[in-house]
């Protein structure tokens, strides 16, 4: 068979092919960018849920402790294993510059994390626990609040 | 030629069956999408009511509203009143009327023990259980044997004809059933009457 | 000749299966394209919502429980004298207690999962004098002091109908008299050289451990009164008698005034226990903390 075309069958299916890998690739390149912001984004947004919800726990358990004497009280919150469940993070309880007790949620591997403060009346013990398997807890003798189990 | 109207089929049926393995892939794909994190949740609207109902009725046990709500009678049951946020009110139908009644609608309901078993009381239930997500908030309290009885649509304690007010342990001492009123004294010879649970059923 | 007829072969150019091959590859990354979009997006409503409730639960909760246990203390005191008299026997709170855990942990089941249960642990032992007339004469024997040498005093309560007639004053003396003066147009008193006046006519008196509030028709006063040790209470009562009633009660008290009680329980303490899936709570609570009722 003659062809009467300029071009060969051979060198049109070649382009062919290569547009079509080229636009595909291009658009799983971009989409692989545009996952991950979403990922950063999301993975940020559970950060701070998980930060706020503690906090909230942390002014519960300051105002619990002036109600009797010798309080004690745990709490299990339900958090999630992993962030966008995939990575892990650790919950960090500490003494802030000026006093005040802070509560920091970090991920390694995204190199993210959320810092929250708060003034308590009750002493804190500075304490870390990994996330899957939080316990935020108010400790007797002394009355302090901490996390990852009294001693 | 017979050859060109055969490729012809061909053609077709290449493009039909191309057709639906991207439309199938685009079907699957798309139920396989868990759009859940990108609707509106309605929780938090619950969650702000359910807050509120929790102090309406802390206020109004605060101020031993729930008690005489509970023990205001009428024929032995619950005063229909007793809630009413309507002149005349009792002090839970005014605690009701300043906070809750104006935007929102709500039962009132009281779970108490009888036989053995949880039984309940109506004390609001005007209102038909809605379509829609519903926060609930209870308080238990303790009746004691020397609780008063009110009665009448404002509530006002009862009293007998020497002109003693009469409490929930004169109408029912638990030896027989005795129907003047729809408690029941858990144990005679203990100061407690029984402990009762209110629960509100708001949205 | 013979041509071999391949389906969807064509003849001007072997273009081979390249449309089906081309929907094969676009279906492939719409999945793959779907699939990555799941791993990623994973719901950022945290359930903690639900779990931030199971603390304040417990908070209201125990906070509902010390109110009951007020109630319960004062019918005890109601069962013995037929009075709303902030005492307890010994013998007998302790099984009332028992009984209120015991009702109110089946009734919390049927609600949710939780149990909650209190349990009487301690107390301090004590006296408590009182009116026994439900609205007549304010004091019945004229004897002084009401309350003698009490350690503290947990609660004083006053109320007055409408109160009528001469000047009342009650004499809160260890070391130093804090003086109230009732009158029927004000209540006035001297705590560490400063005067107070509560205007309007006297309703009620509460102070436990020394700190609370007087009420009369006009106002509501807070009163803070220093702390105080060894202490008696006296009454100066004017000849018209008030109408209203009292009940005072000392902690470890030498002598009072009939008609009162000695040796009963005062202030009780309680251990408090709450649990729920979530969390778990335990306190010792003194019924009567000074300024909290």
């Amino acid at each position: 068979m003659t062809d009467d075309r300029a071009v060969s069958i051979a060198i049109t299916h070649a382009l062919t092919i290569a547009i079509t890998t080229v636009l595909l690739s291009g658009l799983l390149i971009s989409s692989g960018a545009l996952l991950e912001s979403q990922e950063q984004r999301v993975s940020n947004q559970q950060l701070s849920e998980i930060g706020s919800d503690v906090l909230s726990y942390l002014h519960d358990f300051d105002r619990m402790s002036s109600s009797g004497e010798d309080v004690q009280s745990t709490v299990t919150p339900n958090y999630p294993d992993r962030i966008v469940d995939s990575y892990a993070y650790t919950i960090e309880l500490r003494e802030t510059a000026n006093g005040y007790a802070g509560i920091e949620i970090r991920t390694h591997r995204l190199d993210q994390s959320v810092q929250y403060e708060i003034a308590l009346e009750t002493d804190i013990q500075e304490s870390t626990v990994r996330g899957g398997d939080v316990e935020i807890n108010l400790c007797k003798d002394p009355q302090e609040i901490t996390v990852g189990g009294c001693d | 030629m017979p050859h060109r109207r055969e490729r012809g089929q061909a053609y077709a049926l290449e493009g039909i069956i191309g057709a639906v393995i991207i439309v199938s892939a685009l079907v699957l794909g798309l139920q396989a999408v868990d759009i859940a994190p990108w609707t509106d949740s309605d929780d938090r609207q619950t969650e702000e009511l359910r807050v509120e109902v929790e102090d309406v009725l802390d206020a109004a046990q605060d101020s031993d509203a729930l008690r005489k709500t509970v023990t205001c009678l009428a024929d032995g049951e619950i005063h229909p009143n007793a809630a009413s946020t309507s002149a005349p009110m009792t002090a839970f139908g005014e605690v009701l009327s300043e906070t809750i009644a104006g935007n929102h609608q709500y039962r009132i309901q009281v779970d108490y023990p009888v036989d053995g078993e949880i039984a309940t009381a109506a004390v609001d239930t005007r209102a038909p259980l809605p379509n829609q997500p519903t926060a609930t908030v209870s308080r238990q309290i303790v009746l004691t044997d020397s609780d008063l009885v009110y009665e009448g649509e404002t509530c006002d304690p009862r009293t007998d004809f020497e002109g003693d007010p009469v409490t929930v342990a004169d109408l029912d001492d638990g030896d027989d059933n005795n129907d003047d009123i729809y408690l029941e004294n858990q144990d005679e010879d203990s100061a407690v009457f029984a402990v009762i649970r209110v629960r509100v059923v708001a949205w | 000749m013979v041509r071999s007829r391949s389906a969807a072969g064509s003849r001007s150019g072997e273009r081979g299966q390249l449309i089906l091959i081309a929907a094969i590859v676009v279906a492939a990354a719409i999945l793959g394209g779907v699939v990555l979009l799941n791993t990623i997006h994973s719901s950022p409503d945290v359930s903690a919502q639900t779990d931030a409730q199971s603390v304040s639960d417990a908070d209201r909760t125990t906070a509902g429980i010390h109110s009951d246990l007020g109630d319960l203390f004062m019918a005890s005191g109601t069962d013995e004298t037929g009075f709303p008299v902030p005492y307890a026997d010994e013998d007998e709170f302790g099984d009332e207690v028992d009984e209120y855990s015991e009702q109110y942990t089946e009734l919390i089941s049927t609600n949710r999962s939780a149990i909650a249960s209190v349990e009487l642990v301690d107390w301090t032992e004590g006296t408590v004098a009182y009116s026994n007339e439900s609205s007549d004469e304010f004091v019945d024997n004229e004897q002084n002091p009401i309350i003698e040498d009490a350690d503290a005093l947990p609660r004083l309560h006053m109320s007055f109908e409408d109160y009528e007639g001469g000047d009342l004053t009650v004499v809160i003396s260890s070391g130093t008299n804090i003086e109230f003066e009732f009158t029927e147009n004000h209540v006035e008193y001297d705590v560490q050289a400063t005067n107070i006046v509560c205007d309007g006519n006297p309703r009620e008196v509460d102070l436990v451990y020394g700190a609370g509030y007087i009420e009369t028709d006009e106002s509501y006063c807070v009163v803070e009164l220093p702390d105080l040790g060894s202490t008696d209470v006296n009454f100066d009562l004017p000849n018209d008698e008030p109408d209203g009633q009292y009940a005072v009660s000392g902690e470890n008290v030498g002598d009072c005034a009939d008609p009162c009680e000695t040796g009963e329980i005062v202030n009780p303490e309680f251990e408090l226990i709450y649990q729920d899936p979530s969390v778990s709570f335990e306190s010792e609570l003194k019924l009567f903390k000074r300024g909290e009722r």
